[in-house]
């Protein structure tokens, strides 16, 4: 019998919590936590694994310093796989747990918009060190984005290709998918303005490993430089490929390709790769080399920019919950949009004007096998 | 046009290599087999670590990862065919699909869910050189890939028509209870069909991983369903047939890039399938299979 009732009483049980989301305020008790969606699997676990090295490094910190208003901070990993639809799934169980109070991620942009309509239901706020697609932001008010969008980041870098460096014929090659396609658009744009020759935009599947198709068809319209919006494995497959063919030219990426792994899978064939980086570990900047130190120190490496970024999200999370309490998810938001002037490891940070902030880029280059600050 | 077409015939071997694999088991077991694509990813793994671990050595690697698929091989074939040869075929295919996973599941244990690749280092060691023709570089280890493909085919087909083995596994595929009954060992031939089809994948695996040096648990995925395609396309019976469709699948891919949107490429190869398949239900060669449909 009671097993009969609760067939009918757990789906409405469970519609009830996920109807009650937006009101629920977190349980009493002596910890709060705080949700991470991120690739721990897949192509971009390496990704998922920066974000949590980083914020667990923060909230340890913090944790050891007494907490946020007297609660311990806990992180609540959930494996995204890079997977939108396992981005909705995780959205789910994190706002229909009450303990739960914000969340950070995804990585990608296409798992954090999938899962952003679930978070702005709850009014949980969903603040995303990585995901720099534009429209991310404007899912919802609660959507919020550490790194610099395509639309800042593209201009950038063709003003850098175009202007800075001469280059007058431009071909681009780039992962079919919301941020390549983003990224691909905005670079475009600035340097057809800026009176550049786009003579090719190639389109490549996720998970294609052969682009010798793509390479040899480039080849011949002779471009003067290449703008490649892909990630590490995608890269370093594409310029070992294009080194087997002798084809040479000028390679320009997005930050995304600022990781070591891109040294490694890339080995010569990823020498004088240019990148405009949020973050880069000889910066100056005393939030910069505070990072720094305490990454090394905690996981014995070097950061890279993703860590950094995640490194940010944590930092501003926990200046979000000084300031709004730990009690109500819907005034994380607020808080965060009253932060002024954020120092972070990538870069000052305010979200008065917008969800999205603005920064100024660091140009970086592989010269033999290490990456260092580009010097013209 | 001439470069396309190298680069469209590379990645066609790959697909015919695979496909002789899926027309192998399929010509003797009647069964399909959703495991190769994985067969292919441990071969590769272990090209990958024998290079890494041992020696950078070609032939090692290859003499080593065939050892290795002929033992999967066999293993798949006990765990999805031997005990439920009696079962619906959609029993066993639904096991091979299992495998299939588990396999993928436990690289990720052993290997990790990134990318690998063969430090430079070593690679260079391997050095297979390269020519120039006609403005294009073809390396060794692309002529290598191909001759490799039509020498495995041709003494598969040898081995099938010309000698007493090859006579005993028509005769299995055709009645294997017939076969039986003349006193074939019918579990040692349906393992040995089993364990030649996974060499092909690891041979493949090796091959292909060196050449574009990445290793990753999924890489057996769409390589599987291109090949399983390429077997169909071409007759799922036929050696020749899977071999041709497997080289015209991949030159028609590459063209594809060429003359339209790259991100397409995957669509135009399916529709060419389909199309093929409209047209010719048995397939390019399914007239004339190597080994004969059972005679119901």
């Amino acid at each position: 019998m009671f097993k009969k009732m609760m067939r009918f009483a757990a789906p409405i049980l469970s519609v009830l919590l996920l109807l009650a989301g937006a009101t629920i305020t977190a349980h009493a008790g002596d910890s709060v936590k705080i949700g991470l969606s991120a690739p721990l699997t897949g192509d971009w676990a390496e990704y998922g694994n920066d974000f949590k090295r980083s914020i667990t490094m923060v909230f340890d910190k913090v944790n050891k310093e007494g907490g946020v208003h007297g609660k311990q901070l806990q992180l609540v990993i959930m494996d995204s796989r890079g997977d939108p639809k396992e981005a909705v799934l995780i959205a789910q169980k994190f706002v229909a747990n009450p303990e739960i109070i914000a969340e950070i991620g995804d990585f990608s942009s296409s798992c954090s918009m999938a899962a952003a309509p679930v978070y702005e239901k709850a009014n949980m706020t969903q603040l995303s060190p990585t995901a720099s697609h534009m429209d991310f932001t404007k899912k919802g008010k609660n959507m919020f984005r550490v790194v610099t969008t395509q639309g800042i980041e593209g201009p950038f870098n063709a003003r850098w290709a175009v202007k800075d460096l001469g280059k007058k014929r431009i071909a681009t090659i780039y992962i079919n998918n919301d941020w390549g396609v983003d990224a691909n658009k905005f670079f475009v744009q600035e340097a057809k303005k800026l009176g550049a020759e786009v003579v090719a935009q190639e389109a490549f599947v996720p998970g294609e490993k052969d682009f010798t198709a793509i390479l040899t068809k480039v080849k011949r319209l002779k471009p003067d430089l290449i703008y490649l919006p892909a990630f590490y494995a995608d890269a370093a497959a594409i310029l070992n490929q294009a080194k087997r063919m002798h084809f040479k030219t000028t390679v320009m990426a997005p930050g995304s390709l600022f990781s070591e792994k891109t040294i490694e899978l890339g080995g010569k064939a990823v020498e004088g790769l240019l990148v405009a980086a949020n973050y880069f570990n000889t910066d100056p900047r005393p939030a910069a080399q505070a990072f720094n130190k305490a990454y090394q120190a905690a996981y014995g490496k070097e950061p890279n920019m993703f860590a950094a970024l995640a490194y940010d999200a944590a930092g501003l999370m926990v200046a979000a919950l000084k300031a709004a309490g730990v009690n109500d998810r819907s005034k994380i938001r607020f808080a965060l949009e009253g932060l002024k002037d954020y120092q972070g490891a990538t870069g000052t940070i305010s979200y008065a004007n917008g969800h999205d902030p603005e920064k100024e880029l660091l140009k970086i280059t592989v010269k033999n096998g290490k990456w260092v600050v580009y010097n013209p | 046009m001439f470069e396309q077409l190298i680069n469209g015939l590379t990645q066609g071997s790959v697909y015919a290599l695979l496909a002789l694999g899926f027309t192998l088991i399929f010509g003797t077991l009647r069964m399909v087999t959703f495991a190769h694509g994985e067969v292919y990813m441990v071969g590769a793994y272990v090209g990958f670590e024998i290079i890494r671990l041992l020696a950078p050595s070609f032939m090692l690697a290859i003499l080593v990862a065939l050892a290795a698929t002929a033992l999967l091989g066999v293993i798949i074939e006990i765990l999805s065919f031997h005990f439920l040869r009696d079962a619906p075929h959609v029993t066993s295919l639904l096991v091979t699909i299992g495998i299939s996973i588990l396999l993928i599941n436990l690289a990720q244990l052993i290997w990790g869910p990134e990318t690998k690749s063969i430090p430079y280092a070593l690679l260079d060691q391997l050095d297979y050189g390269e020519f120039e023709i006609w403005g294009v570089y073809i390396t060794y280890l692309q002529i290598a890939v191909l001759m490799v493909t039509v020498l495995l085919m041709t003494a598969l087909y040898l081995l099938i028509n010309k000698t007493k083995l090859g006579m005993v596994i028509r005769a299995t595929a055709q009645d294997y209870e017939a076969a039986y009954a003349m006193g074939v060992n019918v579990n040692v031939v349906f393992s040995m069909a089993f364990a030649i089809g996974s060499m092909l994948g690891g041979v493949a695996g090796v091959l292909i991983g060196v050449y574009y040096n990445l290793f990753y648990p999924t890489m057996g995925q769409l390589y599987g369903l291109k090949a399983f395609s390429a077997s169909v396309v071409g007759g799922l019976m036929s050696l020749p047939g899977s071999v041709v469709a497997g080289l015209l699948i991949g030159v028609i891919e590459t063209f594809a890039v060429e003359f339209g949107a790259s991100s397409l490429r995957h669509m135009i190869s399916f529709l060419f399938m389909i199309l093929i398949l409209l047209f010719r239900p048995s397939g390019l060669f399914g007239g004339k299979e190597l080994i004969q449909a059972r005679g119901d």
